[in-house]
């Protein structure tokens, strides 16, 4: 249970940097995927 | 801090196994669409995966550093007497921690392998690193479910098991994790091929992409090989280097496939042709190194490699058989977009020649899979079968002539067809080949394998002079002097020469390796004190001998005065928590022309011994042709790459547009 709670805790902390390149606001956007 | 390893390195690998299966999806789902923001999705997904790999090694480390024998990994490889350095090699020294160090560098390499792809191709790159992936997430599941590293002990011992003492040397530091990342880093080719045909974008874009990390990886395959043999030479006291010992043959079968794919791809970047063999060997390669992996994992073969059995054979059989059916799939569904060659305009040319060294090579590794694994398959039919080194000798003995003399000629000859200029230059190799054969016969060598292969070697060697000599007179004649225009030449065109490098030291070994294969000299003596045995022009008077216990171990050694004055002591060191085990201590004399092996056998009565004592041609030549390969590989690498954006279908296009 530790082990899962941990891990997710890690996925979590990741998502942000794997997902940045669909949720960053692009030239002319004020958020979104372009 | 102890207490929190096992969960910490635990949650590490199952945070990697997640965010690999998202990398697999992401880079197949943005290379489809040709949705470059998807595809750089899964990039950092790949990367983060690699990072929570890292994170995972890095308490598995810690663990074995701080004697967290609460890890059954740890108990198993470790002990509080070990070393430090020795202590961190226990990573790779068992069966979990090897899995996961080549999980490491499979993500480590393939990282950024697909980082600088991306720059040139994101599409076929997408492909390539959601197959990385799901490499990956095949490891990944291994370690998480079936060989974790992390298991806990409900019972907490005081003290290790240790480490194997066979292990406890040098070697355990660098011998395993150059193999093992060789393996594992030919995974990067095997997923751009993969790519190229699932994108059926075939052109050299995929060979481009992966060229580097080939070479890499052919480097690290080639020093994991070479320190195997130093180690095997140095340690086990056999007094030879390599003895087809089936996980040898593991290691030695996907370096042949990958050495005539490194030299196939040329005939694609020169002349556009063999696509689909480039493909096919690419496949083989990685193939070749997970059916070696299998057979050191399962213990299906007897080996002396024994220490790295455990029950995940199955896993990996089965993962090869996914492998071996995912890239058959492949080359039928897809074969169809792999464009016709042309036919070859010569067959004397370079092309031609790269084409029969391809299948010197192909013939070679299906020798050594045959004898590989025919007790396996024997054993299957009935009764179980087994060859031993002379159905080697036999079978790779023409193939290796034929090699020896490519290696001499295939340099000279030209891409295009046309004129017989190409002829004079054949001049340089017998030349060699003469000066080679004339020395040979005024030192008196009479074996015919001996001479046969030096005097190939001398022509290689010849051949591979003389493309400096002509290189560097060409940029001499463009401007300044000697000295200047070698170095000048050298560093412009640096993976030809390094090329050429690598080939000097390729013959270096062939030369020590036929010297001491034909010219061995063996002798077993049992001496009393005082008393002199003879071998070659060596001389060793036993004076006497006597035990030392050495901290876990005891230490029987034999004194001998050498006819040079020098007194030596071989050794045999008992392990009794070993259940005794016995490791040699060889002494070994060398000049550049032979080495002096001495192995303590063990005591013979009240105050004798037995030795065994060879005298091995030209070793040393092994050694220093491995250096000289090594160096022509990393001086080959060192070479800038010129690439270009692929633009080459519309969702590629789409990719390498938006920013």
């Amino acid at each position: 249970m530790t082990t899962l709670i941990l891990s997710g805790c890690l996925v979590l902390m990741s998502l942000p940097f794997v997902l940045w390149p669909l949720i960053r606001p692009r030239d002319g956007e004020r958020g979104g995927r372009g | 801090m102890a207490i929190l390893i096992p969960f910490v390195g635990a949650s590490f690998l199952v945070a990697a196994l997640a965010l690999a299966v998202l990398a697999m999806f992401l880079g197949i789902w943005g290379a489809r669409r040709g949705d470059a923001a998807l595809a750089r999705s899964g990039r950092r997904a790949l990367y983060a995966t690699g990072l929570m790999v890292v994170g995972a090694s890095a308490m598995l480390i810690l663990g074995l550093v701080t004697n967290d024998f609460q890890l059954a990994y740890v108990t198993s490889h470790s002990d509080r007497q070990l070393p430090l350095a020795l202590k961190v090699s226990g990573f790779w020294g068992g069966q979990e921690g090897s899995l996961l160090y080549w999980t490491l560098i499979l993500l480590l390499i393939g990282s950024v392998s697909v980082g600088v792809a991306a720059r040139t191709d994101p599409q076929l790159t997408a492909y390539a690193q959601s197959t990385l992936s799901a490499i990956a997430v095949f490891l990944l599941v291994v370690l998480v479910f079936v060989a974790t590293p992390f298991s806990l002990l409900a019972i907490v011992p005081r003290n290790g098991l240790g480490l194997d003492p066979v292990l406890q040397n040098s070697g355990m530091l660098i011998h395993p994790p150059f193999e093992l990342a060789g393996y594992s880093s030919f995974a990067i080719p095997f997923s751009f091929a993969v790519a190229s045909l699932i994108a059926g974008r075939q052109g050299g874009s995929w060979i481009m992409l992966s060229r580097r990390v080939a070479l890499v990886s052919w480097g690290l395959q080639s020093t994991g090989l070479l320190l195997g043999m130093w180690w095997s030479y140095h340690v086990l006291g056999w007094g030879g280097y390599y003895s087809w010992d089936p996980v040898e043959n593991a290691a030695l079968m996907p370096w042949l496939a990958a050495t005539a794919y490194l030299h196939s791809i040329q005939v694609q970047e020169h002349r556009g042709r063999l696509q689909s063999w480039n493909l096919f060997l690419a496949m083989l390669s990685f193939l070749l190194s997970m059916l070696g992996t299998y057979i050191v994992r399962s213990g299906i073969l007897p080996s002396v490699h024994t220490f790295a059995i455990s029950p995940i054979g199955p896993w990996f059989f089965g993962f090869l058989v996914v492998c071996v059916v995912f890239s058959l799939g492949l080359a039928l569904l897809r074969g169809h977009t792999i464009p016709t060659s042309r036919p070859m305009a010569q067959t004397v040319s370079r092309e031609g020649a790269f084409l029969f060294q391809n299948v010197l090579f192909v013939i070679l590794v299906a020798a050594i899979l045959w004898g590989t694994l025919l007790p396996l398959l024997s054993g299957a039919v009935g009764q179980e079968l087994e060859v031993g080194s002379a159905y080697y000798d036999r079978t790779i003995a023409i193939p290796v002539v034929a090699l020896l003399a490519l290696i001499a000629v295939g340099p000279l000859l030209p891409w295009q067809p046309g004129g017989g200029r190409w002829m004079r230059r054949l001049s340089w190799p017998a030349a060699g080949a003469l000066v080679a054969l004339v020395a040979c016969l005024l030192l008196g060598i009479r074996s015919v394998g001996l001479i046969a292969g030096v005097t190939l070697a001398g022509g290689g060697l010849a051949t591979c002079l003389r493309e400096y000599v002509s290189g560097a007179s060409r940029a001499r004649r463009l401007r300044g002097a000697w000295p200047a225009a070698v170095v000048r030449l050298i560093a412009r065109d640096r993976s030809r020469y390094g090329a050429y490098l690598a080939h000097v030291g390729f013959l270096a070994i062939v030369i020590g390796i036929v010297g001491s294969h034909f010219g061995q000299v063996h002798q077993s003596f049992t001496l009393q004190p005082g008393q002199t045995g003879h071998i070659g022009g060596y001389s060793m008077t036993y004076l006497g001998r006597f035990r030392e216990p050495q901290g876990d171990h005891e230490a029987l050694i034999g004194r001998l005065r050498l006819n040079s004055g020098e007194v030596v002591e071989p050794a045999v060191l008992t392990y009794p928590a070993s259940s005794g085990e016995n490791v040699s201590q060889v002494v070994i004399r060398s000049t550049p022309l032979e080495d002096l092996y001495i192995v303590l056998v063990g005591g013979t009565g009240a105050r004798g011994a037995s030795f065994s004592v060879f005298v091995n041609p030209l070793v040393p030549w092994i050694w220093f042709g491995g250096v000289l390969l090594i160096l022509g590989v990393v001086f080959g690498n060192s070479a800038r790459l010129h690439t270009q954006p692929a633009l080459d279908g519309e969702a590629s296009l789409r990719m390498v547009i938006d920013p």
